[in-house]
């Protein structure tokens, strides 16, 4: 069957009518009707509107983004606020002063170990030689012998303390000295 | 396409004027009922889908936005759904030798007779065309819809409706060759 007859078949149906009187009464019923007041912000039909111009914006401006380099390179070039926490060189030089300063430290500390040290030697080098008094002033003398007396007390004033464990073993000495 | 006039009635009808949709719906009431009733191959059903697919539209009028294409298929987009939903809701089914007779313009009994033997005989064809294939036949040959106007109204491009409307043909003439 060829497509003309298709054609003069599917023409018959144009000739298809609803009932005039159904028609009438249909068109009474609807028109009678008021149509319904849609709300300009919450229809369905807005929020839709909204997540699609929303979801729009956000895939440009991650592109955007994207392309222009990413977070680091925006910081680094145009930010106004220069964010250091996103600044690799910067965070590196922070790192290389904390690390100068930690050595710094070490070394004062190995200073005033060392010197501590010889301070004891000294000291105990002295308690073992016998003190000699001039005779010559007894005021001298009596200094002399109290400051022979008190000197081992006081050291420990003079000492600067580094650590416990150290601190412990020139008290040691000391009390050795003393003795 | 929308003419200007058509233009202005639609605009009417949005702002509430029931006269202007009335224009709209003894213009269109014939088009969409020929659809429904061609799909649903039942008088009354066609006739109450048809009234419920203009109660829908007019009730929803407002949300209504003109974009260039015809107000017929926005009235087809809500009669495809309405058809949908009727068969999805409707337990029974029909049998097409018990439908009743459509009402059809002739002059003789005779001419009438033959008429509707016709209409059976494409009705029957249809039927067993897919759904979308049976809109496009509609649509195309018997509503007299251009490509364009019937890819707007079933909501597809307009190659997709050229495919469909090929493969449809062939379906009808196995069918009706049968």
């Amino acid at each position: 069957m060829i497509e003309n007859e298709i054609q003069k078949i599917l023409n018959s149906c144009k000739l298809i009518k609803p009932n005039q009187e159904y028609t009438q009464n249909s068109k009474m019923v609807i028109l009678a009707t008021q149509p319904k007041e849609t709300s300009p912000i919450f229809s369905a039909r807005n929020l839709f509107e909204i997540l699609r111009t929303s979801g729009v914006v956000g895939i440009v401006s991650f592109l955007l983004l994207f392309l222009m380099g990413g977070v680091s390179y925006i910081n680094k070039n145009f930010s106004p606020l220069g964010l250091e926490g996103l600044s690799q060189k910067s965070l590196i030089t922070e790192a290389k002063d904390i690390n100068n300063s930690i050595e710094i430290t070490l070394k004062q500390i190995k200073y005033l170990d060392q010197s501590n040290q010889k301070t004891i030697n000294t000291i105990s080098e002295v308690s073992k030689n016998q003190p000699i008094f001039s005779t010559t002033t007894p005021a001298v003398a009596a200094t002399s012998t109290q400051s022979a007396a008190t000197s081992t007390d006081d050291i420990s004033e003079f000492l600067i303390e580094t650590s416990t464990s150290t601190v412990d073993s020139t008290d040691d000495l000391l009390n050795k000295a003393a003795e | 396409m929308l003419d200007g006039e058509e233009k202005l009635i639609i605009l009417d009808a949005i702002g509430g004027k029931a006269s202007a949709f009335g224009l709209l719906y003894d213009k269109y009431n014939g088009q969409i009922y020929r659809f429904i009733y061609l799909k649903v191959s039942h008088r009354e059903e066609a006739e109450d889908l048809t009234h419920q697919v203009f109660m829908n539209a007019w009730q929803n009028i407002k949300s209504y936005k003109i974009q260039g294409f015809p107000f017929s298929s926005w009235l087809y987009q809500i009669a495809r759904n309405q058809v949908i939903d009727h068969y999805r809701t409707k337990k029974e089914t029909l049998d097409i030798e018990n439908v009743e007779e459509p009402m059809t313009v002739g002059t003789s009994l005779d001419e009438k007779l033959h008429l509707n033997m016709e209409i059976d005989l494409v009705k029957n064809a249809i039927s067993k065309l897919t759904q979308e294939q049976q809109d496009v036949i509609i649509l195309r040959f018997i509503d007299d819809l251009s490509p364009k106007e019937t890819a707007a109204a079933l909501k597809k491009p307009e190659s997709t409706i050229r495919v469909l409307q090929h493969r449809a043909i062939k379906n009808l003439q196995k069918i009706l060759q049968k």
